[in-house]
């Protein structure tokens, strides 16, 4: 299965598309929104041709959407919707509910900000914000990733019955071209086959779902989406292993640059890695020990591998695309609450709203750690008018 | 797949798949299963004693059916056309009307008018469907038609073999009855024939249906004379009822003073003797005198000749009895309209015609039939060339064309319903009947009547016939047939409004448009104008039908039905809904496409 059958140009909207067709997607519910709306229109298009046996819904809205796959999910079929911003705002209540429905469902999520002020453009405000729903998410930096991670994401979800999205930065991404590697319908029907036995709605032997639960299991439930999620965090390492066997292409949970005897390291996620990777190219070559790092596995978040791979005594900065307000960047204190007690880290925030994360950018933070103007508890405004 | 062996362990699943009385809360996390889940099939909830409410199915009816004035079963016979039954739809229809072929031409189509998915794009195009299934071959075909009934021995006379007189022949001969039908022509047909142009309703396609009388044994007398055969009192005496059905065959005078007779005809008169086939003379400039159908059948007709023909009108063309869509038909074959002029007097020189003076007129106060008068206004004379001028101002009912008996005559001037008069054994319809002079009502009132008859010939009391009425409307032969054991019967039977049904169902499709017949000289002969649909048309118009009210198998209320109360029924073909397991939510009946459902209160359970 290491036969590459189409080399295509396509943006990440489309790669995602292709994805889910290529998944033998079954159902597939949505409501349209800038920056993901071409996401669906691709895999409408691809019903209406009949290039893919699905169930194409469009919903009133996102919070429909959503309970439509967790429906569809829940009589075994294979799901998918996408949105963006306020549309995943108001899927919030429902995400919480295929989670502990317990439906491998899997959205894709363009990344854009959260009005108001109104903007189309990308941060990672709104897929943070439902941080806690029990999602999982991991953040793509190539439209290739963004292929490869949607099927790794039904395999993942299938297998652990929790629901993934698939992050991806709007415009930088979801509307820019790339040269993806599509595997055949072959190979992916290798990898990904129908999804594996389970308890569904059947109207042979109709079980109620989702009621009432008392005190005395309510928590083992529970308890059991944290086991989960600790189980996604193994089976990721795994399938991510296997996929690179199968298509020679390796998704790193935790992608690192020059990290081996870095000095000073930077954790985002998303795109601006590249910034971050010019910057330590540009810093190597003063002989600084510079490292960068991407997260592309956030939920469940990479408690191991920040800990195995980021060298003990190296001064971390995270930037955030994100601000958990009256605090901080949501990933910089949890990257804070893993190496705070071995490492110096330093939260910024940068990129909001769409502004560029630029090699500029990259620098003022390495430089920030590097010359010790960075404030060790609060927030680090990068590139912000005073 | 590999399955992640905490979450799908036997131990976590047993008591969802295998049921179990165990409470989860004395289960080690391990056996409990990974999301709540009843230990149990939710068929053990009675959640059917939660209900204040329950679904009923109940046909609701189509205002397809009620707006038939011949009581057509439009939606029945159109589903049966769109589940591929051909037959079946053509048996259906012809239940009820047994000149399809000719209504599918010429009918007026109020079906149409009250069809709901004119309120979502545009009504189903009924009529062609109707001319589609009358034309089709597996009717026409069909040598032998049976009475329905055992023969009788009762004979019934019909005066007048238009549509009314054959329809109540017809029908007649199904109950079992000998009829005799008499008319002045010398071949049946009546207004089909003599008053309506070929180029609307060929003559083979009149023939076809006719001879489906005579099939069944209708018995055709004609071109008898006036007062010798036709007398009623003598046609009372030699038969056990009688029906007169002769039609409105004099015309109004326009009271203006006498030209030649060649230059002035009823409009009656033009067109029966072009059907004859005689010698027309229409001169160059031709003018038409009236606003109703006749005026238009008589001004396409002579447009046939070559001639410039215009109507002269004394109303608004809004205010025409005309259907419009003839109006719209004649103007585009070029005959040319002019409004709210009211004739004054004819210009004769040399003894000829050549020109009517009209006053011009303004619309009036509203009169009766809802329409502005025609008020002159003085000195606005103005000449219309004119070589010929036909006369179409209306049709009168003359019954002293059929008896000299002032008894008689006057019981002719008061007809009921259906169909009967004050005198024992006459009924009368069409034109006699009073109301609106349209070939569907004739053939409506020629049905009423013959069921009337056949009670009054079996000596059942007339006045339960209203119970054979389409929800308070048409009368239904079938439902008489069946002595009202037919669903479609009930007076108290739901008329379906858009409102009631669920669009979102329903996608946009638009209606197909006929095809006008053009040829080089469309008008140099009397070749039918309309073309008829194909079998794939006819099967994608009969698709558009919601069949409102109708259930049509579709399965949605099983699809949505929460607690998977509702199944198939295999006796009925419908569905059953189990008592026990359907808690009254009421979403089989929001989510009904054509409104077949209803809630009903469980206190009125009829059990």
């Amino acid at each position: 299965m290491d036969v590459v059958t189409e080399r295509v140009a396509i943006t990440g909207n489309q790669a995602l598309a292709n994805a889910v067709r290529l998944a033998r997607t079954q159902v597939i519910s949505a409501y349209p929104i800038t920056p993901q709306t071409s996401v669906v229109e691709e895999l409408a298009m691809f019903c209406a041709k009949g290039m893919m046996d699905a169930k194409f819904l469009q919903t009133e809205s996102e919070h429909s959407s959503m309970a439509a796959c967790i429906g569809a999910a829940m009589t075994g079929a294979r799901t998918f919707t996408a949105t963006s911003s306020q549309g995943l705002a108001l899927m919030h209540e429902m995400l919480h509910w295929a989670v502990g429905a317990r439906t491998p469902i899997v959205m894709g999520e363009v990344n854009r900000s959260l009005a108001a002020p109104w903007t189309i453009l990308t941060d990672q405000s709104d897929s943070m914000a439902q941080r806690d729903t029990g999602w999982m998410q991991f953040y793509c930096g190539s439209n290739q990733e963004v292929f490869d991670s949607a099927i790794l994401a039904y395999k993942i979800a299938e297998e652990t019955l929790l629901p993934v999205m698939v992050v991806l930065d709007a415009f930088v991404l979801s509307h820019c071209v790339e040269a993806v590697e599509l595997p055949s319908q072959e190979q992916i029907d290798t990898y990904l086959p129908p999804r594996g036995d389970g308890i569904y709605l059947d109207p042979q032997n109709p079980h109620a779902f989702g009621g009432m639960m008392f005190p005395d299991s309510f928590m083992e439930q529970r308890v059991k989406i944290q086991q989960a999620m600790e189980y996604a965090d193994g089976l990721i390492e795994r399938e991510t292993e296997s996929w690179h066997k199968a298509t020679g292409r390796q998704i790193e949970p935790l992608q690192t640059y020059m990290l081996e005897d870095a000095e000073v390291v930077t954790v985002c996620l998303g795109t601006a890695y590249g910034a971050f990777c010019k910057a330590v190219d540009d810093l190597r070559a003063e002989g600084v020990k510079a490292g960068a790092v991407r997260m592309w596995q956030y939920r469940p978040f990479p408690v191991r591998q920040l800990e195995e791979q980021i060298p003990a005594s190296a001064a971390v900065g995270v930037v955030d695309r994100a601000c958990s307000f009256g605090m901080s960047g949501p990933v910089g204190s949890e990257v804070k609450a893993v190496l705070g007690g071995r490492n110096p880290v330093y939260g910024f925030i940068a990129g909001l709203g769409g502004r560029e994360i630029t090699p500029t950018s990259a620098h003022s933070v390495y430089r920030a750690m590097r010359e010790k103007t960075a404030d060790a508890q609060g927030i680090n405004w990068v590139e912000v008018r005073s | 797949m590999p399955l992640n062996p905490d979450i799908f362990s036997d131990a976590a699943l047993r008591h969802v798949k295998q049921g179990s009385t165990t409470p989860p809360g004395q289960l080690s996390a391990a056996e409990l299963p990974p999301m709540a889940a009843s230990w149990t099939s939710t068929e053990k909830l009675p959640v059917g004693m939660w209900k204040e409410s329950r679904p009923a199915y109940e046909r609701g009816l189509s205002p397809c059916l009620t707006h038939c004035p011949v009581g057509n079963d439009v939606e029945g016979f159109i589903r049966l056309l769109r589940e591929g039954k051909i037959e079946e739809a053509i048996r259906l229809l012809i239940a009820e009307n047994p000149f399809p072929s000719i209504c599918g031409r010429v009918c007026y189509h109020p079906c149409e008018s009250g069809c709901n998915r004119k309120d979502l794009d545009e009504p189903i195009g009924i009529r062609a469907i109707e001319r589609y299934l009358g034309d089709h071959d597996s009717l026409n075909s069909s040598d032998v038609w049976t009475p329905a009934h055992e023969p009788t021995g009762k004979r019934i006379a019909i005066v007048g073999a238009g549509p009314s007189g054959m329809s109540c022949a017809w029908t007649l001969s199904l109950l079992g009855h000998s009829v005799d039908v008499y008319d002045q022509q010398d071949k049946p047909g009546g207004l089909l024939r003599f008053g309506i142009p070929s180029y609307r309703l060929p003559k083979d396609v009149l023939d076809r249906e006719i001879q489906r009388l005579e099939k069944l044994g209708v018995n055709f007398i004609c071109g008898t004379d006036k007062g010798q055969v036709s007398e009623l009192k003598q046609l009372l005496d030699t038969h056990d009822a009688v029906f007169v059905a002769s039609g409105a065959t004099g015309s109004r005078d326009l009271g203006l003073q006498d030209v030649p007779a060649s230059q002035q005809r009823s409009a009656i008169d033009f067109l029966s003797a072009i059907a004859r086939g005689e010698e027309v003379d229409v001169p160059g400039d031709c003018l038409v005198i009236g606003g109703g159908n006749s005026a238009i059948d008589a001004a396409r007709s002579a447009r046939r000749f070559g001639s410039d023909v215009t109507i002269v009108y004394r109303r608004g063309r809004e205010q025409m009895p005309a259907f419009d869509a003839e109006i719209q038909d004649a103007i585009d074959e070029g005959v040319k309209l002019i409004e709210w002029a009211i004739p004054h007097e004819y210009r004769i020189e040399n003894g000829k015609l050549n020109a009517l003076t009209c006053l011009k007129a303004r619309p009036g106060e509203v009169d009766a039939s809802g329409r502005a008068k025609a008020v002159p206004v003085p000195g606005s004379h103005f000449d219309i060339q004119a070589g010929l001028v036909i006369n179409a101002i209306g049709e009168v009912i003359e019954p002293s064309e059929v008896t000299q008996d002032s008894e008689l005559q006057s019981a002719l001037n008061e007809i009921q319903a259906w169909g009967d008069s004050s005198r024992n054994a006459l009924f009368a319809g069409g034109d006699f009947a009073g109301g609106e002079r349209t070939v569907a009502h004739a053939i409506g009132g020629g049905k009423r009547a013959a069921m009337a008859i056949d009670r009054y010939l079996t000596g059942v009391s007339g006045s339960a016939l209203d119970m054979f009425r389409v929800g308070g409307g048409p009368a239904s032969l079938s439902g008489y047939l069946r002595d009202g054991n037919l669903d479609i019967l009930a007076d108290k039977i739901r008329v379906i409004e858009y409102n009631d049904l669920n669009p979102d169902y329903f996608p946009h499709v638009e209606r197909l448009e006929l095809d006008k017949l053009v040829s080089d000289s469309p008008l140099a002969d009397f070749a039918e104008m309309e073309s008829g649909l194909t079998a794939d048309q006819a099967a994608v118009e009969a698709a558009r039908c919601f069949s409102c009210g109708r259930c049509t198998n579709c399965g949605l209320c099983q699809i949505f039905c929460p607690e998977g109360a509702i199944h198939p029924d295999q006796q009925t073909g419908g569905y059953l809904v189990t008592d026990s397991h359907c808690k009254g939510c009421g979403i089989c009946v929001e989510e009904c496409p054509r409104c077949a459902i209803r809630m009903e209160p469980v206190d009125g359970r009829r059990d």
